[in-house]
């Protein structure tokens, strides 16, 4: 006998429409506050000044964004509430239709529920247009734009939401699940990024962290919408991933055992990995904390074991409903031997990834800095690439250095340098890696690097200018006055540029690494508008002359005639609270009630204390510096090797 | 027409079938007794469709059950806890029905909520229990299904409407062949209802009986010799003999007249032939195993 159940049931509709028509009418209500409502209240022309908006997504963008990531969840979970009740379950899959109709109906019939809203909402927004002159803000086609996105993103979380649904047998799993499932790619990403530089040397977590990795959960990459669209590539993918989904989603249910109903995970199979999944995500969690706090490995390791133990023991609770849950202890003695052979499979670094430093003939070019940040937020539109054969080399050899200390490097957890490379290769891969490193111990290799006429020249914003363009340099000292040093005379403009061209020439490695202030900041105007920026580095003392040959050097710098007298003291003797925060006044007030303080007066000695304080108050002499004119407070410090001698004696 | 054989299911790791065959007759009521966790609800799911078996099959008319929309057409289940969709109501429900059995009698619909006075306009599940369960006889009926599988329907009822629910599963039963599934864990409730009863324990069939055959073939006797016990037991079907003093008392299988006539012959001093409850009947039928299931019986 022919079934009576064509594709479509009229009734089956009713029941859809019955069950889940609410989540439509309140996404199209709240939907109509966001949008329409919001572009009738603004329409006036005194509002419509202020009004910043290119697309519809600017509307209540975070309500938006709230909507579209609750309401196909909601819709799933509602639409196959018929799937996670027993009786519900029994009653539907007891009647004469396929499950393979059920799904087909239930399905789509939730789809078009779920983007209907969006429809309406588009044709009233198109309505609007013509009236409200909304083609001052947007034109016709972000309408339409909004709509293809929004549905998009709709349909795909409503579809993961169906396929997760197949998956579990309680409502409330199907609607967290959905979002962990969602959320796994990000998740995933950044506790593998956070995780693996403790067991692969030198790989670059930040690197790969901020490579635009958002994009692989649509949870994340939703919430760019308002200033960004979606690449073909994306809608491709995710059109690719839904119509799996619903494919999946299908014969999974048709598999589907109906007696499991009410159990968080309906099939068997699945139990295992979400408990061995739980247990490995929360590990990697535990170990991303705790390695971050950087208290050595002991911590680490209780981080991964705290971690593992945690997500195992919830995993169970979810699965055995019941806080009250008793730990299979065998499970766990197969996941901790399996991660201790992963662990030791990375010690053997089996893809080669430590040692592998490309020959310099295969480099294009390559990036070395103290940073990842120096490298992605760089000043100019591209960072900083060495291409000379030498500093090629240069970095090479360092890098085999690093990584020939590995353990030694790896041990000190004091190491306070970053070494940050990217190697460009000719055939145009990156091969990118990034060290925590003592950099004092490779000190021969930064100095070369550093020093060499190309690191130079493509650090110095110096090598840019032309002295016969220049109209103006201007240099402003460091430090609370209110002083200013400008060279405008053509000539004195081509002696200053060409002095401090050669002072960046000749200036050592060496000095760079002092942490001390620099003197003055210097700005060179040239061409049409363009200037350059330097520091007045201590070390420059040609230009320190040239400066005083021109009577200039008083404005330049900060002197002993701008400081009426200064004080100093030993760091050990001033209680400076650190964690509480602290004032110059209030220090400033202590270091002169202290009897152990010294109060110079004698202008030369103050000038020598100029010349050798660092900018923060982290050395062993204290120094505070007491500004006559302004009436204001300078307070650096001194390492025990930079004091000034007369100072020296005098705490002796 | 209902075939069931070497059917096995288990839940995970639990069995809960082991390898069942059942046959039923078309326009039969067969009760199906156990105790709570025998398998009862489950062969039924089978049946209906619901669950998928491990092993064996599930046929009706000769077809499979699962996922087969044409056979599934002609079969109603009413579950324990009678369910409907959710805020429907009776009227609603009805429609969901019609849409969806194509046997559906729309007028009979009418008739049997005129019978049984049920407002067919107020949401099911303001209903006390039993009238939804009244309301889903009511539906079941009207989708005048070939086979009609009831999960313990009689649980939740008074013995007035049980009666009426009882005449008119028996009237339809006579009218057009409908074949009865009935699922119970109290034989009294089903007796005077089914012609076929099987009782399952821990997911076994122990046994499956014609209770026409049952009654009319099963028999106790007491009996009492002078002298020595004559080998009048030799040949006769005996399930059960104890003796209390000089009286025998046998339970036997056959015919009440041959038995009559056969036992007289060894000229008895007492003989009694005595009806015997359908309890005693399958407790002794059942041997060792009767006694796991006595509960079921009483």
């Amino acid at each position: 006998m022919q079934s009576k159940i064509s594709l479509v049931n009229k009734e089956i509709g009713k029941t859809i429409a019955r069950s889940v028509g609410w989540v439509s009418i309140v996404y199209f209500l709240v939907l109509f506050f966001a949008v329409p409502l919001e572009i009738i209240m603004t329409s006036s022309a005194e509002q419509r000044k202020f009004i910043d908006i290119d697309n519809l997504f600017q509307y209540h963008f975070q309500l938006q964004i709230i909507l579209n990531i609750a309401i196909p969840v909601v819709m799933s979970v509602f639409l196959f509430r018929f799937l996670q009740v027993k009786q519900y379950s029994d009653l539907i899959h007891s009647l004469p239709v396929k499950r393979e109709s059920i799904f087909h109906q239930y399905a789509i019939a939730g789809f078009f529920l779920l983007v209907l809203p969006v429809f309406l909402i588009s044709i009233i927004v198109l309505i609007l247009y013509q009236p409200l002159y909304l083609n001052e803000f947007y034109s016709l086609g972000e309408i339409f734009k909004w709509l293809g996105i929004t549905i998009l993103y709709n349909a795909f979380i409503y579809f993961a939401g169906v396929f997760v649904g197949m998956v579990t047998g309680l409502s409330a799993v199907q609607g967290t699940l959905t979002y962990i499932l969602l959320l796994l790619p990000v998740g995933l990403i950044i506790l593998l990024a956070f995780n693996l530089p403790f067991y692969v040397y030198g790989y670059p977590s930040q690197y790969y962290l901020e490579s635009k990795f958002e994009k692989f959960s649509p949870l994340v990459s939703i919430t760019q919408m308002s200033h960004r669209s979606l690449l073909a590539t994306e809608i491709i993918i995710y059109l690719i991933l839904l119509f799996s989904l619903y494919w999946l989603s299908l014969w999974i249910y048709r598999k589907r055992k109906l007696e499991a109903v009410s159990q968080a995970l309906v099939f068997p199979i699945t139990k295992p990995i979400f408990k061995y999944g739980a247990a490995f995500c929360s590990m990697l969690l535990g170990g991303m904390y705790f390695g971050e706090m950087r208290n050595g490995m002991g911590w680490l390791i209780a981080g991964y074991v705290f971690g593992a133990l945690l997500g195992f023991v919830i995993a169970e609770m979810v699965l055995q409903k019941s806080w009250r849950v008793s730990i299979h202890i065998k499970g766990l003695v197969i996941y901790t031997a399996a991660m201790a052979v992963l662990f030791i499979l990375f010690q053997f670094d089996l893809t080669q990834y430590e040692k592998n430093i490309p020959a310099a003939n295969e480099i294009e070019r390559v990036h070395f800095s103290e940073s990842f940040y120096l490298y992605s937020d760089a000043d100019q539109d591209e960072p900083i690439y060495l291409k000379d054969y030498a500093n090629i080399d240069l970095v090479r050899r360092l890098h085999k250095e690093i990584v020939g200390n590995k353990d030694m490097n790896k041990l000190q957890s004091n190491n306070q340098n970053t070494a940050f490379i990217v190697y460009e290769l000719k055939n145009g891969e990156k091969l990118v890696r990034n060290y925590r490193i003592d950099k004092s111990k490779y000190h021969p290799f930064y100095k070369l690097i550093f020093e060499s006429a190309e690191y130079k020249m493509a650090t110095n914003e110096i090598y840019n200018v032309a002295a016969d363009e220049t109209t103006k340099i201007t240099i402003t000292p460091s430090g609370p006055v209110n002083k200013q040093a400008v060279i405008t005379d053509p000539e004195d403009i081509t002696a200053t540029v060409e002095i401090l061209t050669e002072e960046v020439d000749s200036a050592a490695y060496d000095d760079s690494q002092i942490q001390v202030e620099p003197y003055a900041y210097i700005e060179i105007f040239y061409s049409d508008n363009k200037k350059a920026y330097m520091h007045w580095d201590p070390s420059y003392i040609k230009f320190e002359k040239w400066l005083k040959e021109k009577s200039l050097l008083d404005k330049a710098r900060v002197t002993g005639n701008d400081i009426s007298y200064a004080l100093a003291a030993k760091a050990a003797d001033i209680d400076i609270d650190y964690a509480r925060g602290y004032s110059y006044e209030e220090i400033f007030e202590e270091m002169n009630e202290n009897p152990l303080t010294l109060k110079i007066t004698d202008k030369d000695q103050i000038e020598s204390s100029i010349k050798n304080a660092k900018g923060f108050i982290d050395g062993d002499y204290i120094i505070a510096f007491y500004f006559d004119e302004q009436r204001s407070i300078d307070i650096k410090s001194f390492n025990e090797k930079d004091v000034p001698d007369f100072l020296k004696r005098q705490f002796e | 027409m209902i075939k069931i054989s070497n059917v096995r299911k288990s839940f995970e790791e639990l069995e809960a079938i082991e390898k069942i065959s059942i046959h039923v007759n078309k326009g039969s009521i067969y009760g199906l007794l156990g105790s709570n966790g025998a398998g009862k609800t489950t062969l039924l799911k089978l049946l209906t469709g619901i669950y998928v078996q491990d092993e064996g099959s599930v046929t009706i008319d000769g077809q499979q059950v699962f996922e087969n929309a044409s056979i599934k057409e002609k079969i109603f289940f009413i579950q324990d806890h009678p369910y409907f969709l959710p805020q429907y109501t009776v009227k609603q429900m009805a429609h969901f029905y019609k849409s969806i059995y194509s046997g559906w009698d729309h007028v009979r619909f009418k008739e049997l909520a005129a019978i049984f006075e049920l407002d067919i306009n107020k949401k099911i599940h303001r209903f006390s229990k039993g009238v939804q369960r009244q309301a889903a006889f009511i539906l079941a009926l009207s989708a005048r299904p070939e086979v009609l599988i009831l999960d313990e329907p009689m649980d939740g009822l008074d013995p007035v409407m049980r009666k009426k629910v009882k005449n008119l599963i028996i009237d339809e039963v006579a009218a057009r062949e409908m074949t009865v599934l009935i699922s119970s864990h109290n034989l009294r409730e089903v007796e005077d209802l089914c012609d076929y009863i099987a009782i399952m324990h821990k997911g076994n069939l122990i046994i499956e009986k014609d209770l026409d055959d049952l009654k009319t073939d099963t028999h106790k006797i007491q009996v009492a010799f002078k002298g020595s016990m004559p080998a009048i037991f030799d040949s006769m079907k005996i399930l059960h003999k104890e003796k209390r003093g000089s009286v025998m008392i046998c339970i036997v299988k056959g015919e009440a007249g041959e038995i009559l006539e056969y036992v007289q012959r060894f000229k008895p001093v007492i003989f009694d032939l005595l009806p015997l409850t359908l309890e005693e009947i399958f407790i002794y039928e059942m041997g060792d195993v009767g006694y796991a299931v006595q509960n079921i019986l009483g």
